[in-house]
Order: structure tokens, then sequence, then C-alpha cells
């Protein structure tokens, strides 16, 4: 014999033991339900925005965000100031071992 | 809440501390006489009573030749020290300046750039057998 129950029969054992809950119990669990109902509504509603949009969560990420496009902006001019740096530090360097290896003395270019 | 920031605001950390170690480089402090190796000193003597006044930029140069110098063939490391006494006497402006004109006689086409080395080099043999040392600038 199979004793194992499914949702149907789940489902029909809750609703005879609610029928079997006295008045006051059932009232106590409709205002729960109402408030829990009337919480939701209120949360969402601070959340909704005039523009309909949902605030809260994407509002944080939304600053978040543009925080993080700063720093990748930040990082980018840093990693372009570096890298030009290098660059024209490497050239210099390139050209004042050419001018002191050079056959021409210093003075010629001198002013 | 509170840890969905954390989470969001954990990338942000990660980038600003990737921009702070992108301008390491740039915020290099600056390398005082004495830290220089025997090989950088040797090659930048001239160098040795201004070094710790001059810019940073014209001191990363100078490492630059003390770097490059050990890879030039014989001939070139003799030239080096034969003019790096004068290069060592001007000024970081003149300096540049002299960067500068090197860059623009670089690109004078090559038979004109040998005429006035021709010019040049006459010039040094009737001074030196006048005895008249070069002008200074």
């Amino acid at each position: 014999m199979n004793n194992r129950l499914n949702h149907k029969d789940i489902g029909r054992l809750l609703d005879r033991s609610a029928d079997r809950l006295d008045r006051s119990a059932l009232d106590g669990l409709e205002a729960a339900r109402h408030h829990a109902l009337q919480h939701q509504r209120t949360s969402m509603s601070t959340r909704l925005g005039r523009d309909g949009l949902l605030h809260g969560h994407l509002q944080l990420s939304q600053r978040s965000l543009g925080w993080i496009l700063a720093a990748v902006v930040a990082t980018l001019l840093l990693a372009n100031m570096t890298c030009r740096y290098h660059t024209s530090e490497h050239d210099r360097g390139d050209i004042d071992i050419a001018i002191l290896t050079d056959e021409m003395p210093v003075d010629v270019y001198v002013d | 809440m509170c840890m969905s920031i954390k989470a969001m605001l954990h990338p942000v950390r990660s980038l600003l501390l990737a921009c702070a170690l992108t301008a390491l480089p740039l915020l290099a402090a600056a390398q005082p006489w004495e830290s220089l190796t025997a090989q950088q000193q040797e090659v930048l003597a001239p160098f040795s009573a201004s070094w710790n006044t001059l810019p940073e930029k014209e001191r990363h140069n100078l490492l630059g030749i003390a770097k490059r110098y050990p890879k030039l063939p014989p001939q070139k490391q003799q030239r080096v020290h034969e003019q790096i006494e004068r290069w060592s006497k001007l000024t970081p402006e003149q300096r540049k300046r002299a960067r500068e004109k090197y860059k623009a006689f670089s690109k004078v086409p090559a038979d004109k750039r040998e005429e006035v080395k021709k010019m040049v080099r006459e010039q040094q043999a009737s001074q030196a057998a006048s005895g008249v040392q070069p002008a200074s600038p």
C-alpha cells in the first residue's frame, strides 16, 4: 500500500483542517494576510518613481555604475599617461645616446 | 541591502587599486646619486655634483644613457665619455633644445647632413691647428 501523499492530498488535508479552525483563528489569519499585502504594497510604492521605474536597488546600482565608469575612465587616462610617459622617456633616452655617440660634437646642437 | 552595496563597491575598489598601481611609475621616488650602481656612477660621473638637483625627467634620461652604455661598441663608449662632460655642463633647457635640433637635423637629407658634418670637421681642424678652443654656448 502506498502511504505517500501527493500535493493534491496535502491540499485536501489543509482545506479540511482549515474548515475545522474556529472563527477567531480564521480572523487572525485573514488580518495577518491583509497586513502582509498592505506592507508589500507600501514597499512597492516607495520603490516606484514617477517615471514608473523601479528605484531602490536600481538607484544604488546606477550610483555604483557611475563610480565604476569614473574608475574605468581614470584607469584608462592613467594608463595612457603612463604609456606616453614611458614612450617619450624611451625616445629621449635614444636621442640622448645618439647625440652622445654622434661624430658631431654636442656643441653643434646647442644654441 | 548593505551586502549588495558592498558587493557593488568591490569592483570599484579593485579599479581604484588598478588606478593607483597604474600611476605608480609616474609617482616613482627620485633616485639619489648614492643609490646608483657603480657602473651607472662611472658613466654619469660628470653629473655626480649636480645629480641630486636635477629634475626627475633628466635623471631618467641619464639613467637611460647608463642603461644603454654597456651595449655600445667600445668606440661609441669612448665617444660617450668624450661628450658626456660637455653634456653635463648644459642646462636641462639646453639639452631639450639640443634634442630638438638633433631630431630636426636627422630629417635633413643624408647628402646635406654629410656636407654639414664635413664643414664642422673642417672648422674643428682649423681650430685645432690654431689652438682655439671650441666656443661655449
